[in-house]
């Protein structure tokens, strides 16, 4: 049974799809026998076009293989002609990217760029129907525990990326999953960004869903040597150390590097794992940070 | 659904370039699991491999864990030449075709010198294959001008945005870069021109086309000049100490003075 990840953060630039792929690829090439599924919840879909290519997204989108398509037939207009399963959706094997000559094994569930305008649409259809917004986020809920439970059995490793903002779909899958990895970047905006975000999501939810009851985790990203972000890093560390800590943190910082940034390299580039990211960086950096992930999900989902 | 040996072994017929451009294993697998959206196990792919090898429909390559190619009657295959062979085709046409190029000044010295074996061990891409050294006079300017080229040179499957990348990180020791590249005509690597020349332009390096290295008057192209980096004087004179013989250096000395 696969392991959950939300990686979320209602502010956008942090690094969520970077660091999504990036940690796909990790979890994959980490052992070569784990499988990998992203789902691409964010309509920019930056991870979708980067790891399928656009023509290949467009002719998912075009054929309805996408999670808003699958959102829009299920919840805005039921009894449509589209597949029943959300796992029949998913693309298999993507990843352009190898190790040990072996491609990683990394499946996509990729989405359109209609994502918010099904959201809307669904709300709209459930006041109409003079059903509130409670029934739409239990029956999102409901909707996404089933098919996800069915998806798990066939992963190791489920990454939602979750779009940058405070939505429905986001509330359900941060709450769907075992572990929520908060990408920050250590400056003043994202900081205060992230307060709000823990706020409104685990201090005072709203609605149906059931409170999130494990402590997300921040990993700071875009991490450079000054003393901007060396102090916020220490405010970021003193408050997850304090007793009852709204998240913990993880040790290794993503640093601002163009390795990263090649984490979304085109789909036709089929570099390998080590070149994309250089040994340096794998060592120091994603091995670490890899680990200790794993270490909070043991914990977390034994 | 997971693919018989039989499938997998039409699908790698169906992607291989028709031109006989060799495809790495590694790739051709990632492909093929893309296909068929399945995790095809390598040994899967190569029993296919082999099936095809067997009939001889495809030929094998040796190095960065093997590569395929689609046998033609045409044997395509031969078009790759190794940097090795290219070496004395690319030194002749720096000299010759490419110095013209530069339109020096009448009395003008040029050195194309082999520094592919020259230089540190260690060391990332601190080793150019060739490097160009011109000393010209001009009409107004005072004394004696000297600039230093760098070029590194590529098989037809060696040039990326990496080896842009390489020909770049050599000019923190020359005042210009060059990449140059053995891609023929029609060959499938021509699909990756178009992201090199962007790269080129991105960091102000050059970008040479060898055609037919063999052809120096008709073979070559410069489909990029590069952009004068300002590199110390010191670095440039102590990495041409480095890289120039003494003879070559004296040569250079007597020009300069």
């Amino acid at each position: 049974m696969a392991k959950t990840i939300a990686v979320a953060n209602m502010k956008g630039g942090v690094g969520k799809t970077t660091l999504t792929v990036c940690l796909a690829e990790a979890l994959a090439a980490d052992d070569q026998n784990m499988k990998v599924l992203i789902v691409d919840a964010d309509p920019q879909a930056s991870a979708s076009v980067s790891l399928v290519g656009d023509e290949k997204l467009a002719k998912l989108i075009e054929d309805g293989k996408t999670l808003d398509a699958y959102l829009d037939d299920q919840l805005a207009h039921p009894g449509g002609t589209s597949q029943t399963r959300l796992s029949n959706l998913i693309c298999g094997n993507v990843s352009s990217t190898t190790h040990n000559n072996i491609p990683l094994d990394i499946s996509l569930l990729s989405c359109g760029p209609f994502l918010r305008l099904v959201e809307k649409e669904i709300v709209r259809k459930f006041i109409k129907l003079n059903l509130g917004e409670n029934a739409y986020e239990m029956r999102l809920w409901a909707l996404i525990k089933q098919e996800f439970e069915f998806i798990k059995k066939s992963y190791d490793y489920i990454i939602f990326d979750c779009a940058p903002s405070i939505s429905v779909l986001n509330d359900v899958m941060i709450r769907y999953s075992d572990l929520v990895i908060l990408p920050t970047i250590p400056d003043f905006i994202s900081v205060y960004g992230l307060s709000a975000f823990l706020h409104t999501v685990w201090n005072y939810p709203i609605g149906s869903l059931p409170k999130p009851t494990k402590l997300p985790y921040v990993i700071v990203t875009k991490y450079q040597n000054n003393n901007q972000h060396k102090k916020n890093v220490e405010k970021l560390k003193a408050a997850a150390e304090i007793e009852g800590a709204k998240y913990g943190i993880f040790a290794t910082h993503v640093p601002q590097a163009v390795q990263f940034a090649s984490a979304l390299a085109l789909a036709n580039d089929y570099p390998t794992f080590t070149l994309k990211y250089s040994s340096k960086l794998i060592n120091e950096v994603i091995s670490p940070l890899t680990l200790e992930i794993k270490e909070v999900l043991d914990a977390y989902a034994p | 659904m997971y693919p018989s040996v039989d499938q997998i072994k039409n699908q790698i017929v169906a992607t291989l370039p028709e031109d006989g451009t060799p495809v790495l294993n590694r790739v051709m697998l990632v492909e093929v699991r893309r296909a068929f959206e399945a995790s095809v196990t390598p040994d899967d792919y190569f029993a296919a491999v082999d099936l095809l090898d067997k009939k001889r429909s495809i030929g094998r390559m040796r190095g960065a864990g093997g590569q395929i190619y689609r046998i033609t009657s045409e044997k395509p295959q031969s078009r790759r030449v190794s940097e090795k062979s290219l070496m004395a085709p690319t030194h002749a046409y720096l000299k010759s075709e490419f110095v013209s190029l530069l339109e020096l000044p009448k009395k003008s010295i040029s050195l194309v010198i082999d520094t592919s074996k020259i230089g540190p061990q260690r060391g990332l891409w601190a080793r150019p294959d060739f490097v160009l050294v011109t000393v010209a006079e001009y009409k107004l300017m005072p004394g004696r001008h000297l600039d230093v080229h760098s070029f590194e040179l590529k098989s037809i499957d060696g040039g990326n945005v990496l080896a842009v990348h390489e020909a770049l990180a050599q000019t923190r020791f020359t005042h210009y870069g060059h990449l140059v590249w053995h891609l023929p005509r029609k060959s499938g690597a021509e699909k990756d021109l178009q992201e090199v020349c962007a790269q080129c332009e991105i960091h102000g390096i050059g970008l040479i086309r060898a055609y037919e290295p063999g052809d120096l008057a008709a073979g070559w192209e410069v489909l990029k000049t590069p952009r004068r980096k300002d590199t110390p004087v010191g670095v440039i004179d102590g990495f041409l100490e480095e890289r120039v013989s003494i003879d070559e250096q004296k040569n250079l000395l007597a020009n300069m003075n």
